[in-house]
């Protein structure tokens, strides 16, 4: 059974290592002081229990937490896979996946960006994630398009605003990525 | 009976390797002295042909059995990792407490060109640290398969695949399915998956294809046997990958004859 809890679980306190879950305590019982992940951000919290395990599991599948494993390519495609359910297209997604295989640690805000574009902005925007490539200088990143059929006047603004909310968590990441419009028509 | 240990594919060479990550991974048991130097120190000696570091962290998912708290409990522990590539981004090797991984991402060269990156790191491993053995060697590949079709059938492209009884629907909208397999007598694992993944196309269909060869009995492995076993780990994923495909994905992939 998949409930949906509030979108925006912020700021738990949790042990500096730890992240306990399968218990009969929420992630942030028994916590310690020396770390805050802020902005825990869930879509669905599943909570099953069987024969096997009457306590449960707790998934937080958008947990922004670091990426797993000595293998980039798991996440990629898990970033990947969640794109479609937020209506964000691929037009070449090769480009993308070769991408976030170079800077995966990118691959913890992905999601949780387009989600905060697609409710800012509504499903009658086309959003579009590609990879900018400059022309002039060796520089390329990825590049989330929103494209409308119909230009509002504070939609320069609307993208400020939802960049100063991300900005800061991409300093220090490998790569980068960019909301912004092209102020083209959806394709 | 196949013998194990065999290259019976004597290294088939593809102009389009469908290869989208390997990493050749090794753990050290607990005993292994170390400390926060280690990853520096690997640094200086890699530095020219892996100029870029990064600070990377990672988490770990450790399943322990808690009879007090219903059974199984799932533990995530964050590691930091330091992270070497080269200038293309293509090749890198990451170092964590007692860990070092050598990935490399497509386009996959030869085991000839990703083989001296992963005989760099474990010699360099072994001037900075006292390494008594492993306690956990892996060499995994990962090949996604794009196949220009809006639906297959399996049996076209796979040896190692999922079958289904009759009585169900026989149109899959996703699929898990995977296998370990012994090899060596069992001093060997190799856990073997195949799983749909987001095709580019709508008019194409997308798989994972993921072998990955580990050591089950690590005290049957020396230091000084590291690469051997890496070299044999390598002859037996080759050995599994093309067990596990048709001619119709070579046809695909574009064998070089």
């Amino acid at each position: 059974m998949a409930t949906t809890v509030s979108r925006n679980l912020q700021s738990h306190e949790v042990d500096s290592h730890l992240l306990w879950w399968n218990t009969a305590e929420r992630p942030s019982n028994g916590a310690g002081t020396s770390k805050r992940l802020t902005d825990l951000t869930s879509e669905s919290l599943v909570t099953g229990t069987s024969a096997t395990s009457p306590l449960g599991v707790w998934h937080l599948p958008h947990i922004l937490a670091p990426p797993r494993g000595s293998v980039a390519l798991p996440q990629v495609e898990e970033v990947l896979k969640s794109l479609p359910q937020m209506q964000v297209l691929l037009p070449r997604g090769g480009e993308v996946r070769h991408y976030l295989l170079r800077h995966s640690d990118l691959c913890d805000l992905l999601p949780a960006i387009c989600l905060a574009v697609r409710e800012r902005f509504g499903t009658d925007t086309q959003l579009s994630l590609e990879v900018y490539r400059d022309s002039e200088i060796e520089d390329e990143y990825l590049t989330l398009y929103v494209r409308q059929r119909c230009y509002g006047p504070d939609i320069v603004e609307a993208i400020e605003e939802i960049r100063e909310g991300y900005e800061e968590k991409l300093s220090g990441r490998s790569g980068w990525f960019l909301v912004t419009t092209d102020f083209r028509s959806p394709r | 009976m196949k013998r194990q240990g065999v290259n019976q594919n004597m290294g088939r060479k593809y102009a389009k390797p469908p290869v989208i990550e390997a990493v050749c991974e090794f753990r050290l048991p607990p005993s292994t002295q170390w400390d926060l130097t280690i990853p520096g120190l690997v640094y200086e000696r890699v530095r020219e042909e892996f100029p870029h570091k990064e600070q990377r962290v990672i988490q770990n998912i450790e399943v322990t059995e808690k009879p007090d708290a219903g059974g199984i409990q799932h533990k995530i522990t964050a590691e930091n990792r330091a992270w070497f590539l080269t200038e293309d981004r293509n090749t890198f090797i990451q170092v964590g407490t007692r860990a070092l991984a050598v990935n490399r991402l497509s386009p996959y060269p030869t085991w000839e060109e990703f083989r001296p990156a992963i005989e760099k790191a474990v010699s360099v491993l072994r001037e900075v640290v006292e390494v008594s053995g492993f306690q956990r060697i892996g060499l995994r590949y990962i090949n996604r398969i794009e196949i220009p079709s809006p639906s297959v059938e399996l049996d076209d492209y796979f040896a190692f695949r999922l079958v289904l009884g009759e009585g169900l629907p026989q149109l899959m909208q996703g699929f898990i399915c995977g296998a370990v397999l012994p090899f060596l007598n069992g001093r060997d694992l190799c856990k073997v998956e195949l799983t749909n993944a987001v095709p580019e196309s709508q008019l194409s269909t997308a798989f994972l294809l993921d072998l990955d060869y580990y050591l089950a009995r690590p005290e049957d492995v020396s230091a000084e046997g590291v690469l051997a076993w890496v070299e044999e780990a390598h002859r037996a994923v080759e050995d599994a990958f093309e067990d596990c495909i048709s001619d119709r994905l070579r046809e695909l992939f574009e064998e070089m004859v």
